[in-house]
């Protein structure tokens, strides 16, 4: 299969979001919504057949206009939410953000719409579900304010919170090792840190780019550890408990990184950027040393010295793409796989270099 | 006939061989009538043959008369010897007669002598006795005039003691030890002996005692060793003890030099304590060559007196050395550099014949080293000078960077002049140390000559340590200035670093070389970093710097389109009237900076076609693109990808040349990527995407000047309104000749 990668596949409209389907394990498959000013927007099911190396691409019509962020259920393969936007009377913007259920077969998919996610009114930025110990929770981000809901058959608001005014939220990350209490908000330069129990923000990390910040994302194994990225051309790795200063700071793109997320192996992080960019950074400095299953323990172990011995920094630079890349994501299903997707269309499925994950595994 | 011959023959080669008649050629002397070979037959053959008859009667005549001749010769020969004969037969009888008269003489005198010697043994019998008394009478006199002299020794040698006429007693003494060790055994003789040695080792005592006095003189040391030695003490020990009085001597004035006093500079202290010192080694040192190497009763091998002698100089020298290596380091913090080197000239200079005096204690090699080391850390000082003049420089470039904002009413210059100021100063200073450091290798400094000296100093130190090391210092430093820094200063730095890349590096160390000629000899050394190590390094910082100035000002001018585009209400805007404000602050604002940067790098090379009427041209063409081409397909993003298509993959993000062009182009390039990237983040109406096109159509009217190639800005603009049209609800464009007149500046 390796040889199919990677894999470029082109979608007639411009994209701009992109999740792995996190309820599947065992088939590779990502989430891509498109952008259109025309009432023909669909969600596209992208499943990579191991077997036949064939990309099946199922459409799901989005009767609610664009989409500007797609999320996925991590408990449950069928449950997906969007924030979309559609004009109407030809001068307001309506925004909003939806659950919904992936149903109908496969000759005729359907959005089965579970209920409403909007958050008071305001324009809708980020839906985030909930992790491990919060399962059925769903948390949306407005420009105004935050709401955690209940997902279950139907859709109830639990909590909510008013974020400050002019606070600009650009995206929204669920914190793993908080039990599901806690949520990390990218607003405007800042970084800020919400435990849902009281909905009150906890930790600020003021400034924390110089311009906006793009995106965030927390350590998968590594309590406090997180990564951030912006318009000022970097990425950035904090320790929540000391804001003052970034750990380390990395100026790989040349424009604004929009996208930063962790592998499953923390020490391997992908950003993607306005520079047609996507690069996969080597951060084994502020890696965990636990291993990442029971089972792998022991690998991990005599791995160690292959971590030591990779550079510090870029591992790969990918140019598979011509126009500003603004998701990407690694597989749920492979942790090696990772899809990225750039503004005309362009879908592109590629794997870690046999060599680097060597250099890890091995 | 033949055979008669034969033994005639034999016999006459017998009697040739043995008077040694050689053997003549038997070539043809047949017919020679003197030859020993001779035929008569042949020869008158011969005669016959080759004769006429009268001829050879006149031949027979002349025969006949030699042979008459011969013939009575030879009756004369025969008489004469016959004579002689005659006569010798009488002389014989005659001595017969006379050796026997002779042979009665001499029984006669035989007899005489054997009576004489009778009569002599008789005598010496009866004399004999009488001898041997005699002889026996004289010995036991002069034993007895010895043991006179022994009993009186004690006396003398304690009243030569007290006279302090150690020579004398010494003397004395010297003589009667033979005689007293060769008596050992008689007892009576114990005593003198006793009462001998101890006043013996009071002597020595005294002597001793002489030669601790610190203010002995060369010539009374060696009397006293000399003495000593007689005296049977080890040479060794006389040496241990006048090398500790000298030690103590020397001691008082190390400690001199090692306290000096506060208000003493550097020549007086030399001049005083230092000579003091110097002058009490040398005076030690002679005095033990005198009073022990070229001392003949100082039997020690030469080896080991040199060897005491160099370890005692070595001692005391190390403790000096150290002294002054000390009060040179304190020195070399110092301001006045001219007093340092003219103090280590002194130091090395006064050193010089202590070191002829002694040459196998090195120290002329140590000297070389505290003189080496000390240079050495005046160097670094000077070093640290320079570094700190580099961040005084910084700062003060700093200040008037801050205080010359905002520079378009200060003119042109201003930049440059910073640029040039903070150059000139750096260089400037430089050279002044460099004036300053020349003096160590000035003509008439000694130490400044020696090869093993001047080679490492002129490279190694001066080179490499102080002028490389400087430039790259201040490359490293430029290279580390951060973002926080005023982006001025990172205009200007890179100016200077590409300055250093150009000219100043290798002018300065063409400098350095005309200034610190090494001599010939010396093989060019390997230096880190080398010349062209920096102009390379110099070249990288310029690039980091820039790099860093056009990110820095890139985003800048990013956040301004991006709040100025996030902010406003696009779907429900107003006909266009004006471009807008924040458009007009980005041209201005870029004009700025071309301002600037041209005041300090070249312009560049334009790429493209680019003259004013081709431009014209290509930007109606761009408007009609941007007017027509989306009007019946807007949102088909196929359309775009076409687009794309024919204006083939332009390099967007590229390194930046060191020209203002580039420089420039880098800006507008990051800053019109980020108007893209907010027109993708919002929605447009009609006449919000008309207000787009009219910014962009301003935006290409007052770049253009400003970038390295059209063909980049046009792209970068078409995918703003490409966008745009993508992100509109109502994609219908404005007429080009309608914004036109809106761009028109009023």
């Amino acid at each position: 299969m390796d040889n199919l990668l990677p894999r470029i596949h082109g979608i007639e409209h411009r994209c701009r979001s992109l999740c792995a389907l996190e309820g599947e394990q065992d088939v590779v498959s990502f989430l891509v919504g498109t952008q259109s000013m025309k009432p023909d927007n669909v969600v596209h099911l992208f499943e990579l057949d191991e077997e036949f190396g064939e990309l099946n691409d199922t459409c799901y019509h989005h009767n609610r206009g664009e989409v500007w962020h797609v999320a996925s259920s991590p408990h449950s393969r069928d449950l997906i939410s969007t924030c979309h936007s559609h004009v109407s009377n030809e001068i307001n913007l309506v925004s909003g953000a939806t659950v919904w259920r992936l149903s109908g077969t496969s000759e005729e998919p359907k959005l089965e719409e579970l209920g409403d996610v909007s958050a008071h009114n305001s324009t809708i930025r980020a839906t985030e579900w909930g992790v491990e110990g919060c399962e059925g929770a769903l948390c949306s981000l407005g420009d105004t304010s935050l709401v955690k809901w209940d997902v279950d058959s139907d859709v109830r608001e639990h909590s909510y919170c008013e974020l400050p005014k002019r606070s600009a939220p650009t995206a929204l990350r669920w914190n793993p090792h908080s039990s599901g209490n806690q949520v990390g908000i990218a607003s405007d330069q800042h970084i800020r840190l919400h435990d849902l129990r009281t909905m009150k923000c906890t930790t600020v990390l003021d400034n924390a780019h110089t311009q906006t910040v793009r995106d965030l994302d927390f350590n998968p194994n590594r309590q406090y550890y997180m990564a951030t990225c912006g318009d000022d051309c970097a990425t950035r790795f904090w320790d929540t408990r000391k804001c003052s200063e970034p750990l380390l700071s990395f100026f790989n793109h040349s424009h604004w990184v929009w996208k930063v997320r962790y592998n499953l192996r923390d020490q391997l992080i992908m950003t993607g950027g306005s520079d047609s960019k996507v690069v996969l950074l080597n951060v084994a400095s502020l890696a965990s040393t636990d291993p990442v299953t029971e089972d792998e323990e022991e690998e991990e172990k005599e791995n160690e010295q292959g971590k030591n011995e990779m550079r510090e920094g870029v591992l790969e630079e990918y140019d598979k793409h011509e126009d500003s890349v603004y998701s990407v994501a690694w597989s749920s299903a492979d942790p090696w796989l990772f899809a990225s997707l750039s503004n005309d269309g362009r879908l592109v499925l590629n794997k870690v270099s046999k060599e680097i994950k060597f250099s890890i595994i091995l | 006939m033949a055979e008669n011959n034969l033994p005639k023959k034999r016999n006459r080669n017998r009697l040739k061989e043995f008077y040694g008649i050689k053997k003549e050629d038997t070539a043809d002397k047949t017919t020679d009538i003197n030859s020993d070979q001779f035929h008569s037959d042949v020869y008158m053959k011969d005669l016959l043959g080759k004769k006429h008859l009268h001829e050879l009667l006149g031949h027979q005549t002349t025969l006949l008369k030699e042979i008459r001749t011969l013939d009575s010769e030879m009756q004369t020969l025969v008489y004469e010897n016959y004579n002689k004969f005659i006569s010798a037969t009488d002389t014989i009888r005659r001595m017969k007669d006379d050796f026997k008269h002779m042979e009665d003489q001499m029984e006669a005198v035989m007899g005489n002598m054997d009576s004489i010697s009778n009569f002599s043994n008789d005598i010496s019998v009866n004399l004999s006795d009488s001898r041997q008394k005699i002889t026996k009478l004289s010995s036991v006199h002069n034993l007895l005039t010895k043991l006179q002299t022994l009993f009186e020794l004690p006396t003398l040698l304690r009243k030569a003691i007290q006279m302090g006429a150690y020579p004398q007693a010494v003397k004395y003494y010297s003589q009667a030890a033979a005689i007293l060790s060769q008596y050992e055994h008689v007892n009576s003789f114990d005593g003198i002996r006793d009462d001998c040695e101890n006043t013996v080792k009071l002597l020595i005592q005294a002597l001793k005692e002489t030669l601790s006095n610190p203010e002995i003189t060369a010539a009374q040391v060696v009397e006293t060793t000399d003495m000593l030695v007689e005296l049977k003490v080890p040479a060794a020990d006389v040496i241990q003890l006048y090398l500790e009085t000298a030690h103590l001597t020397l001691q008082a004035d190390i400690d001199a030099v090692g306290s000096p006093s506060e208000d003493q500079d550097i020549l007086e202290f030399l001049d005083t304590t230092g000579y003091a010192f110097l002058g009490s080694v040398s005076l030690s040192i002679s005095t033990y060559k005198t009073a022990f190497c070229e001392n003949p009763n100082v039997t020690l091998p030469a080896a080991e007196l040199e060897e005491m002698l160099s370890e005692f100089a070595y001692q005391h020298f190390s403790a000096y050395f150290q002294h002054m290596q000390s009060r040179f380091t304190k020195e070399t913090r110092g301001p006045d550099n001219a007093l340092l080197v003219r103090g280590l000239d002194r130091f090395y200079r006064r050193l010089q014949p202590v070191h002829t005096l002694l040459p196998s204690a090195s120290l002329d090699r140590i000297a070389s080293e505290i003189v080496t080391n000390t240079i050495r850390c005046r160097i670094q000082y000077f070093s640290d000078t320079l570094h700190n003049h580099y961040s005084e420089t910084v700062s003060d470039v700093k200040q008037s960077l801050l205080v010359s904002q905002p520079p378009q009413f200060e003119g042109q210059n201003t930049l440059a002049d910073i640029m040039s100021t903070m150059k000139a100063s750096l260089v400037g200073k430089l050279k002044l140390v460099l004036v300053n450091v020349k003096e160590f290798i000035s003509a008439d400094i000694t130490f400044a000559n020696k090869p093993y000296f001047r080679g490492p100093f002129c490279v190694h130190d001066i080179k490499q340590g102080l002028v490389l090391k400087y430039v790259e210092h201040i490359l490293n430093h430029i290279s580390t200035l951060g973002d926080n820094q005023p982006p001025s200063l990172l205009l200007v730095t890179a100016r200077l670093c590409l300055e250093f890349e150009t000219y100043t590096i290798s002018y300065l160390s063409t400098l350095t070389e005309e200034m610190f000629p090494p001599d010939q000899s010396a093989v060019p050394e390997q230096l880190t970093p080398t010349v062209s190590e920096l102009t390379t390094l110099a070249h990288d910082t310029v690039q980091q710097v820039l790099t860093r100035y056009v990110n820095v000002k890139g985003l800048s001018i990013s956040q301004m389109i991006h709040t100025s585009v996030k902010t406003r209400d696009w779907l429900g805007a107003v006909e266009p009237r004006n471009v807008r404000a924040a458009m007009k602050r980005v041209v201005e604002e870029i004009t700025d900076l071309d301002t600037q940067i041209g005041s300090l790098f070249e312009e560049g090379a334009l790429r493209g076609p680019n003259s004013d009427s081709s431009r014209r041209a290509h930007s109606h063409n761009g408007s009609r693109i941007a007017s027509s081409k989306y009007k019946y397909t807007p949102s088909d993003t196929e359309s775009s990808l076409l687009n794309k298509l024919f204006n083939d993959q332009v390099e967007i993000f590229g390194n930046i040349q060191f020209t203002k062009l580039s420089i420039l182009t880098g800006i507008i390039k990051i800053g019109l990527k980020a108007f893209l990237e907010s027109v993708r983040l919002r929605t447009f109406g009609k006449y919000g995407l008309q207000q787009v096109q009219v910014d962009v159509y301003y935006l290409r009217e007052y770049l253009w000047r400003f970038v390295e190639e059209e063909r980049l800005l046009n792209f970068l603009l078409e995918e703003v309104i490409s966008s745009a049209v993508d992100r509109c609800i109502d994609p219908v464009t404005m007429e080009p000749s309608v914004i036109m007149l809106l761009c028109e500046p009023s």
